[in-house]
């Protein structure tokens, strides 16, 4: 029923006070923000952190949003800008996340068999160490165009750089990912 | 392989290979956190501070401009000093002035 009330009204009501309607927008977004800071940050605490972090932002801030930008693009904004600053803090946290196990939480795995699991790990693993490897502002192009699944002028849009910017960041994010990506490609 | 192509590839790769959901709970682990720190009064406190900073910041700045800017026309610079020893009001630095604060310095106390 709630994903019937536009985002306008629910936006309307949480200014005015109504927590539910946050909550409700905070439901309908928590996806699209999980997808950027676990895109930046890998799974693991870190990443809910970041993602709670942009919400309360966004509450704090509701009175200025001005709804020029859609929600989507906004809270993409807060959340990358965030996960630029949690990896500028701590450089050596992704370690962490690539030994998790995290696999458990992840519900397309729980009717695989246990060798199709260490299969995912082995890719998940090989993956995020390959984005480990790029610079934060390479990251964030190949997490908003790749991951999220942002066009290009979106993603400068969100960003804040000209569109050729992100074009010359994804090519050079892209040799560095090939030679540790292009085995699982051909597998 | 060009990029174009090497995109459209890694792509669902990438996608699939993240867990791309916070544990259940994300929604209310966040109200939990927006309550909290409504209730913070350090969060108060900083907003306020916030507010008077907003405030007097431009009042300061203006003061500073004009008192510099009296600082400047008063006493030029053919004293020999900075633009920025002017700008602040120092007075010139001399073997008489230097002599002066060296007395006013041993006097203090005798009286």
């Amino acid at each position: 029923m709630n994903d019937r009330i536009p985002d306008g009204d629910l936006l309307e009501r949480a200014r005015g006070g109504d927590h539910a309607a946050f909550r409700t927008l905070v439901e309908r977004y928590e996806q699209v923000v999980a997808a950027t800071v676990i895109g930046m940050l890998g799974p693991g605490a870190e990443a809910e952190d970041v993602g709670q972090e942009t919400f309360i932002r966004f509450y704090t801030a509701l009175n200025r949003f001005r709804e020029e930008a859609s929600l989507k693009t906004y809270l993409t904004r807060i959340a990358i800008n965030l996960s630029l600053n949690a990896l500028k803090r701590r450089k050596r946290f992704l370690s962490r996340h690539v030994e998790g196990d995290l696999a458990d939480t992840i519900g397309v795995e729980s009717g695989a068999g246990p060798a199709d699991r260490a299969e995912r790990r082995q890719v998940r693993a090989a993956v995020r160490s390959a984005i480990d490897r790029l610079a934060p502002k390479q990251r964030a192009v190949v997490t908003l165009r790749l991951i999220d699944g942002y066009s290009t002028r979106e993603t400068a849009e969100i960003l804040g750089v000209p569109e050729g910017t992100v074009l010359s960041r994804l090519s050079r994010a892209l040799k560095k990912l090939q030679p540790h990506l292009q085995p699982l490609m051909e597998a | 392989m060009k990029d174009r192509d090497f995109v459209d590839a890694l792509g669902p790769i990438i996608r699939d290979a993240e867990a791309r959901r916070f544990e259940p709970g994300f929604s209310h682990r966040v109200m939990e956190r927006i309550r909290a720190e409504a209730e913070t009064p350090v969060i108060v406190l900083s907003s306020a501070l916030g507010r008077q900073f907003l405030r007097l910041a431009p009042i300061a700045a203006a003061v500073l401009v004009a008192l510099s800017a009296y600082s400047l026309l008063g006493l030029g610079t053919s004293s020999g000093q900075s633009l920025l020893e002017v700008a602040l009001g120092l007075e010139p630095l001399t073997v008489e002035t230097a002599y002066a604060l060296d007395q006013s310095f041993s006097t203090v106390g005798n009286d």
